[in-house]
């Protein structure tokens, strides 16, 4: 088992990498290189094809054509097995973690071979505590992966590659599911790691990583190369343009600031049970007023799916209560709280927005066919469904606007319109987002944007659910922080220090709980003012 | 032997083409694969083993070499369905076991008499054969029940402390996690289920021992009583024998019910029933015992894709 | 594709100029091409089989043919037995479209059968025929679907596989059947049970065969299911949970409601081909599986209709006239009946295999 504490690094350099899918074309005639002790950052928006680069130099994917060489030598690599016996490692952006493995397990996966018919339990944990110490490693071998939080769970995976040997480390968008806090850890982890010799690539669409932490960066648009810079020759704005091809525009609230309304929507207690314990909400509480967005923050894993969930009609709430305009909508089914006004756009649309063997026209009525409408005589009509899903289509600007195709030959952005037309053409008072940008573009997440910001002018009550921070500053008027299924910070967003937000998404009590109560008591008392 | 000792001591006995059928299953479902298939793949086996048997001037043991070789054949025609064709495991399972059917109905016909028969030498175990009240029923069987025992031992230990068994897990229930840490999945799969196959046709040689010939389709749904049985046990090899043992007293009833006073008046076609609506019953208990979580799923490596 | 993407680069071959002609929606002429090569296969396979056998691939052929199709009484015979393929095929379709897993046709049509006989036996003397038919089918439809409730029922509540428990009320059905044989309405020394009442048998409706109202009943099922399944809200539900049950549940669809209602309709499609094969074909209940299996053989049938309810017809022709043909073959061959079977599976088989008939799946969440 070869586990060297000093990674001794590789030049890789990869040319003319091209890979063509039935539709698109990923990555055409790339190129890429890598330095030993370097932080290159792979920089570009959602479907540039960063990840199908780096699963090609991790193995996992063939490339059509190109080559790479690793030190002056062309390599083929034969698969994963084969990039890991060469140190090269990946950590994909949904962790290949078992969830009922302990942390030795997953991470002696795959280390020796499978006819080797001796395990022991307690040998393998022996090992990988030796190794994590050697390697300055904080975890612990015996825990189950279920049982750790997403940061650990990070932690886990990128020691699992450091436990065989690799030097090249490519991590995929990292920080998607973590706090400003343990994106600092991870930063130091990965300088530290520098230091000894590894490189590092790191996959995001983030400026401001690449600004911090990122010594060389690549830019890929639409599968092709754009620039390589080194560090200091570019700022945001120019990495923005590069990476989009356009001037971005800020999208800035202008709405009103909504006056001391009575709350319309009320969430009060709230417990709601998860497979695992940090998952679960533990008594949460907040009110939304009308024309108001409240966001909430936290890093993923700490009850957040969970509340969606309860507050979608999807889950089972244990205890609490939910009151839309004084009545009581605990635990009432999903097709009646949208009759009630409760809409809801989920969380990644394909698996729960979305049936993507169905038409556009038949996404679009997935809530109305259940609740009786298009009925008559107790057969649906397929014309005026369809009729229904032109008009809508057309408001919504959704491209192109036919509504006999079936979902999933939309790109992302505008399959995520169909949701959200979906949910906001319906009538409603009260609306649930879930990430709603999440792998989606720059420019439809500018359009999701306006779409909220337009809900909010009607006087809707939005919760918006994010772990993107940067899109709850821009919007939201108030922002609670959800920790470990708790409420661990509240305050309205013209009077919030991003710090304490970090502080509270970490988890660090003290200073965050003593901001929690003045601010509350200073947001009451001008609340009362107004 | 009184009533009740003769109604374990046969149960043990029908236990045991249960049990391998079961132990196989076990081993091929935890590595993400749901055999169907299965019934057929024990008829397959009975009717090799009485081929075997047939050709082998009447032994027993060409017919478990035959019915041996036969998992083999089916192990890797499945395989190739279920993890390299990727097929939808359940349908073809199904149509697989009428393949089965007709083929071995069909062929019997030629190759097998419906009257030869041959059984496992029965080896009474010295010292324990002669422990009062037991010692008749458990020690006194035939050598397959004996090899069911070590061989479910075995699987146990091939799922909890091998590598195998490790990665098996893995694939079942996260393959692309295995994947992505270099393991390759179809090839596990592959022998899993070649694996499970040989020990379910092995089953099926016990079935064709025990019965005294070859009938048309006398599996009878053994084999999917084994599914039953993997579930019930959640997966381990030692809750599997006590699950099999279960069932093979049900089947046993039906043999020994006159004997048994209460059961006289029972209907024999309710007893028949019995196993079956056992499963049913079981199935309620059972609630909470979760299928890996990629079982049945087939998989696509992210290498093979275009 | 998003904006300003690259032209993909004209992609020549065969395989690719055929992939893109297509004759309707989702046939193409490709998938027609490995249709017929998968049924080249089978018959190449099944002829190879025969030599082993001792027979020529000729003359079982024109045996099957002549069986199935060769007069006109021979057209009833298949189309009678088309019928009951139609009805079981349909009791598996519909779950299906549910991912559901309806295995148990065979049981649920076996429960209707019996149900039939018992009540036909029972009923009052002076009841007008028609009037007694129709009460026996729906009597025999409730049957079915109540058969088919348990394992509905045992997948909402406990989430039980369905594959086990529909299997197992199959083997408790024919059990039962088994019984009502030997003891309950037993026919002297034959291996049935006694006959039901003559005015309670469907009339005839095409002289010279044996087709009876069983046929047309059949093919309203058909037309039924399919109104069903593309025109209403229930058909809505059903397609939506089957393709993705996360995000019908996400809009107030009941994953569990589906479940039983699926398995209920299912079931009553197969006791309906249990009225049809006892008062339209046999006019008593025999015994059942491994000697009859229309429940199996359904299965078959709505694969290769993929799991259309219109398409299940002409399907379930090809397979009747599978069926009654490998019949003929034992009087001209001597082989047993269940050759046919082979038949069948194999071709099925290599259907999957060739991956004409698919079905969706989402990965495996990593929650």
């Amino acid at each position: 088992m070869r586990y060297t504490s000093l990674c001794m690094g590789h030049h890789i350099s990869m040319r003319g990498i091209t890979k063509a899918y039935a539709e698109t074309i990923a990555n055409d005639d790339v190129a890429f290189d890598l330095a030993p002790g370097e932080v290159h950052a792979l920089l570009g928006e959602n479907g540039a094809g960063k990840t199908t680069l780096m699963n090609i130099l991790f193995g996992m994917v063939r490339p059509d054509a190109g080559e790479i060489k690793l030190d002056d030598g062309v390599v083929a690599l034969s698969g994963p097995e084969d990039a890991l016996e060469r140190g090269i490692g990946m950590v994909h952006q949904h962790f290949m973690l078992v969830q009922d493995f302990t942390v030795a397990e997953s991470v002696v996966l795959g280390t020796e071979s499978a006819f080797n018919l001796k395990l022991r339990r307690k040998n393998i944990e022996q090992r990988v505590a030796e190794a994590a110490e050697r390697l300055r490693f904080d975890i612990d071998p015996s825990q189950r992966i279920r049982d750790l939080p997403i940061d650990t769970q990070q932690r886990v995976e990128i020691f699992k590659l450091l436990y065989r040997g690799a030097n090249v480390l490519i991590l995929d968008e990292p920080t998607s599911s973590l706090g400003p806090a343990q994106i600092e850890d991870l930063f130091t982890s990965l300088s530290s790691l520098r230091e000894d010799g590894c490189s590092i690539v790191i996959v995001t669409h983030k400026l401001n990583e690449v600004m911090e932490i990122a010594d060389r960066v690549t830019i890929l648009r639409t599968g092709r190369n754009v620039a390589t810079e080194q560090r200091g020759n570019y700022d945001e704005r120019a990495l923005a343009r590069m990476m989009t091809g356009s001037e971005v525009h800020d999208v800035t609230v202008t709405g009103e600031e909504y006056e001391g309304k009575k709350p319309i929507y009320q969430v009060q207690d709230l417990v709601v049970h998860a497979g695992s314990r940090l998952n679960a909400v533990h008594g949460v509480s907040f009110d939304v007023r009308p024309g108001e967005i409240v966001g909430v923050a936290g890093v993923e894993g700490n009850g957040q799916r969970e509340l969606v969930d309860a507050l979608a009609g999807v889950a089972k709430i244990e205890s609490g209560a939910i009151l839309l305009d004084g009545e009581n909508i605990t635990s009432r089914s999903a097709l009646d709280l949208r009759r009630r006004g409760v809409s809801a756009i989920p969380e990644d649309r394909q698996g729960w927005g979305l049936v993507t063997d169905m038409t556009v026209a038949e996404n679009l009525a997935l809530t109305d066919v259940p609740a009786g409408r298009f009925n008559r005589n107790g057969f649906l009509r397929p014309k005026m469904v369809r009729k229904q899903a032109r008009q809508v289509l057309e408001e919504y600007d959704v491209r192109p606007p036919n509504p006999d195709l079936p979902v999933r030959s939309l790109s992302g952005g505008n399959q995520q319109k169909v949701v959200i037309a979906r949910e906001l053409s319906r009538d409603h008072r009260v609306l649930i987002a879930a990430n709603p940008t999440q792998g989606v573009d720059v420019g439809a997440t500018e359009y999701v944007h306006r779409r909220l910001l337009e809900d909010r002018a009607e006087g809707k009550a939005i919760v918006l659910v994010s772990i993107d921070l940067d899109e709850l500053l821009k919007l939201a008027d108030r922002i609670i922080v959800l920790f470990r299924g708790k409420l661990a910070y509240q305050a309205p967003r013209n009077r919030c220090s991003v710090d304490s937000i970090a502080l509270a998404m970490a988890g660090t009590p003290g200073e965050g709980a003593e901001i929690t109560e003045r601010e509350a008591a200073a947001a009451a008392g001008a609340e009362t003012a107004s | 032997m009184s009533p009740v000792q003769t109604l374990f001591s046969l149960g043990i006995a029908l236990m045991v083409p249960m049990l391998f059928a079961a132990l196989g299953e076990l081993i091929i479902e935890k590595a993400g694969v749901l055999n169907v298939g299965i019934e057929g793949v024990m008829l397959i086996g009975a009717f090799s083993a009485a081929v075997g048997v047939n050709y082998g001037n009447g032994s027993i043991w060409i017919g478990l070499l035959i019915a041996i070789g036969s998992g083999i054949v089916c192990g890797i025609i499945l395989a190739l369905l279920y993890v390299r064709l990727g097929t939808d495991q359940i349908v073809t399972g199904i149509m697989f076991n009428i393949l089965a059917f007709g083929l071995t109905t069909t062929l019997a016909v030629k190759y097998v008499h419906a009257s030869q028969s041959s059984q496992f030498p029965d080896w009474d175990i010295p010292g324990l054969h002669s422990i009062p009240g037991i010692g008749d029923v458990l020690f006194s069987q035939d050598v397959l029940v004996y090899a069911s025992i070590v061989i479910a031992a075995l699987v146990w230990y091939l799922t909890r402390q091998t590598w195998f068994g490790l990665y098996s897990r893995a694939v079942s229930e996260y393959p692309r996690a295995a994947e992505s840490a270099g393991l390759n999945v179809w090839r596990l799969r592959y022998v899993a289920v070649i694996l499970g196959c040989v020990l379910t046709a092995v089953g099926g040689a016990e079935l064709f021992a025990n019965s005294g010939g070859f009938v048309a389709g006398y599996t009878n749904g053994r084999g999917f009583i084994a599914l039953a049985i993997v579930v019930l046990a959640r997966w381990n090899a030692f809750y599997v024998v006590a699950a099999a043992l279960l069932f093979g007293v049900a089947q046993a009833l039906q043999f020994e019910a006159d004997k048994l006073g209460f059961l006289g008046d029972v209907p024999s076609h309710v007893l028949i029933a019995l196993p079956y609506i056992l499963v049913l019953v079981a199935v309620v208990f059972a609630r909470g015992s979760r299928y890996p979580a990629a079982v049945g799923i087939p998989f696509r490596p992210t290498r093979s894709s275009t | 594709m998003t904006a300003g993407s690259p032209a993909l680069p004209p992609r020549h071959g065969l395989e690719e100029r055929l992939r893109s002609l297509t004759l309707a929606r989702g046939i193409t002429v490709w998938s027609l091409l490995r249709v017929i090569a998968a049924l080249a296969a089978t018959l190449i396979i099944f002829a190879i089989l025969l030599q082993l056998l001792g027979s020529d691939f000729g003359t079982a052929f024109n045996a099957v043919i002549d069986s199935a199709f060769g007069n006109s009484f021979n057209i009833g015979q298949t189309l009678m037995t088309a019928s009951l393929l139609i009805a079981t095929g349909l009791a598996a379709a519909i779950p299906f479209r549910a991912q559901l897993w309806n295995v148990g046709g065979e049981g649920q049509m076996w429960f209707g059968a019996f149900c039939t006989i018992g009540i036909a036996l029972n009923l009052p003397k002076g009841l007008a025929p028609g009037l007694s038919v129709a009460i026996l089918v729906i009597a025999s439809m409730v049957a079915g679907a109540v058969w088919g409730l348990v394992p509905g029922i045992l997948k909402a509540t406990i989430n039980a596989n369905e594959v086990i428990t529909s299997l197992m009320m199959t083997f408790i059905a024919i059990e039962l059947g088994n019984w009502a044989i030997d003891g309950i309405w037993p026919q002297g020394a034959s291996n049935e049970t006694m006959s039901v009442p003559a005015n309670t048998l469907m009339p005839n409706i095409w002289s010279g065969t044996l087709v009876t109202w069983g046929l047309p009943l059949a093919l309203i099922a058909a037309i039924v299911a399919w109104a069903v399944m593309s025109r209403t809200k229930l058909g809505f539900e059903i397609r939506a949970v089957g393709l993705n049950p996360q995000t019908a549940r996400m809009n107030g669809m009941s994953v569990g409601k589906v479940a039983i209602v699926t398995f209920a309709l299912g079931g009553a499609f197969a006791g309906l081909a249990g009225s049809i094969f006892i008062l339209g074909i046999n006019g008593a209940l025999p015994a059942g599986f491994p000697l009859n299996n229309f429940g199996y053989l359904g299965i078959a049938v709505a694969l290769v209709a993929r799991l259309s309810p219109l398409w299940i017809i002409p399907s379930a022709v090809l397979f009747a006239g599978l069926r009654v043909g490998s019949d003929g073959l034992q009087a001209s061959t001597g082989l047993s009946t269940t050759v046919g079977q082979i038949l069948v599976a194999l071709f099925v088989i290599l259907l999957l295999a060739f991956r004409l008939i698919r079905f969706s799946y989402p990965e495996v969440a990593s929650r």
